[in-house]
C-alpha cells in the first residue's frame, strides 16, 4: 500500500460544506456582539460610570456646601406638645466638639 | 482592490476595525479546510457543518488574540481541531456503545476490528471513517491533518505546536497503523 492508496482512502473526505456556508456563519454571528460594538459598550459603561461617580461626587460636595434649611433648627423640630420637656436643656443637634 | 485579494492580515485588520464583509470573505476562503477537518472528526456532514460554523465564530470572537504569529488557516485549524476534540469527548460521554468495542483514549488492535457484514459494503466515507475511528487520538489527528487537509509538515507542527521530527514521527507511525488496518480488512 503506497501513498497514493492513502489520498485515495481519504479521498471522500476532500469535500466541503453545502453551499451557502459563510452567509449561515454571519447570520449566526449576527446573534454575537461584533468587536467594535462591544468596545464601544465598554466605553460607554465604563463612562457612565465614570460620570455617575462625578455626579454624586458633585452632589456630596454641594451637600456640604449648602447653609442650613431654616426647618432645620432644633426648636423647630421638636413639636409643640413636648416643648415644656426641652425647657432648660441644652440641646444641640452637634456633638460638643463640634460646636464653635 | 477587492476583498477577494486582500491578504488574510489585511482582511483581519478591517474585521478588527468593525466592518463585517472581510469577515465573510476569510470565512470563504477556509471554510473548505475547516469543514473537512470537522468532517473527519466527527465523521456526521451535519455535526462537521455545525462544528464548522462554530469554530468560525469562536475566531471571529478571538479575533483580538489573533497576533499573527502563524496564518489565519493555521490559526482556525488549531480551533477546529481543539473544538471538535471536545465534542468528541462530550460524544463518549453520552455513548451508549459497549464499553468492549473500544475503551476511553485506545484504540482495538486491528485485529479486534469489527467488519462489516457482507451484504452492506460501507461507502468510501464510511470506510475510511472506520478506519480513522480505529486509530488511537494521536494517529488520527496527524493524519487528517496530513492526508485529508494536505497541510505541510511546518504547518501540522504549528498547528499541533509540536517538533517537526514529532510530525514525521507520529505521521510514519499513523500510516504505518493505517497499512496494518487495510491489510487485515482485506
Amino acid at each position: 500500500m503506497d501513498d497514493q492508496d492513502l489520498k485515495d482512502l481519504f479521498a471522500p473526505y476532500r469535500t466541503g460544506p453545502r453551499a451557502g456556508f459563510a452567509d449561515r456563519v454571519m447570520h449566526r454571528l449576527r446573534g454575537t456582539p461584533d468587536l467594535p460594538a462591544r468596545r464601544r459598550l465598554l466605553w460607554f459603561g465604563f463612562g457612565a460610570e465614570l460620570a455617575g461617580a462625578a455626579a454624586a461626587l458633585w452632589l456630596f460636595v454641594s451637600a456640604m456646601n449648602m447653609p442650613e434649611p431654616i426647618w432645620f433648627s432644633q426648636d423647630q423640630v421638636v413639636p409643640q406638645i413636648t416643648r415644656t420637656a426641652w425647657v432648660n436643656t441644652d440641646v444641640s443637634a452637634y456633638p460638643d466638639w463640634m460646636e464653635e | 482592490m477587492t476583498l477577494n485579494a486582500e491578504r488574510d492580515d489585511e482582511l483581519i485588520r478591517q474585521v478588527r476595525e468593525g466592518r463585517d464583509e472581510p469577515f465573510s470573505e476569510l470565512v470563504r476562503r477556509h471554510e473548505k479546510p475547516i469543514y473537512r477537518v470537522c468532517l473527519a472528526f466527527l465523521g456526521d456532514p451535519a455535526e462537521a457543518e455545525e462544528a464548522a460554523q462554530e469554530v468560525f465564530v469562536r475566531a471571529y470572537r478571538s479575533l483580538e488574540t489573533f497576533r499573527g504569529g502563524s496564518s489565519f488557516k493555521t490559526w482556525a485549524t488549531r480551533i477546529a481541531v481543539n473544538h471538535c476534540k471536545d465534542l468528541l469527548r462530550l460524544r463518549r460521554r453520552r455513548s451508549f456503545v459497549p464499553i468492549d468495542l473500544f475503551s476511553e483514549g485506545e484504540a482495538p488492535h486491528p485485529r479486534e476490528l469489527v467488519v462489516d457484514p457482507p451484504s452492506a459494503p460501507p461507502d468510501g466515507l464510511d470506510r475510511a471513517r472506520r478506519i480513522l475511528d480505529a486509530l488511537p487520538g494521536a494517529d488520527r489527528e496527524i493524519l487528517i491533518l496530513a492526508e485529508i487537509e494536505e497541510l505541510s509538515y511546518e504547518e501540522i507542527a504549528a498547528t499541533l505546536k509540536i517538533s517537526l521530527d514529532g510530525v514525521k514521527g507520529r505521521l510514519k507511525r499513523a500510516r504505518r497503523r493505517v497499512r496494518e488496518i487495510m491489510t487485515i480488512k482485506h
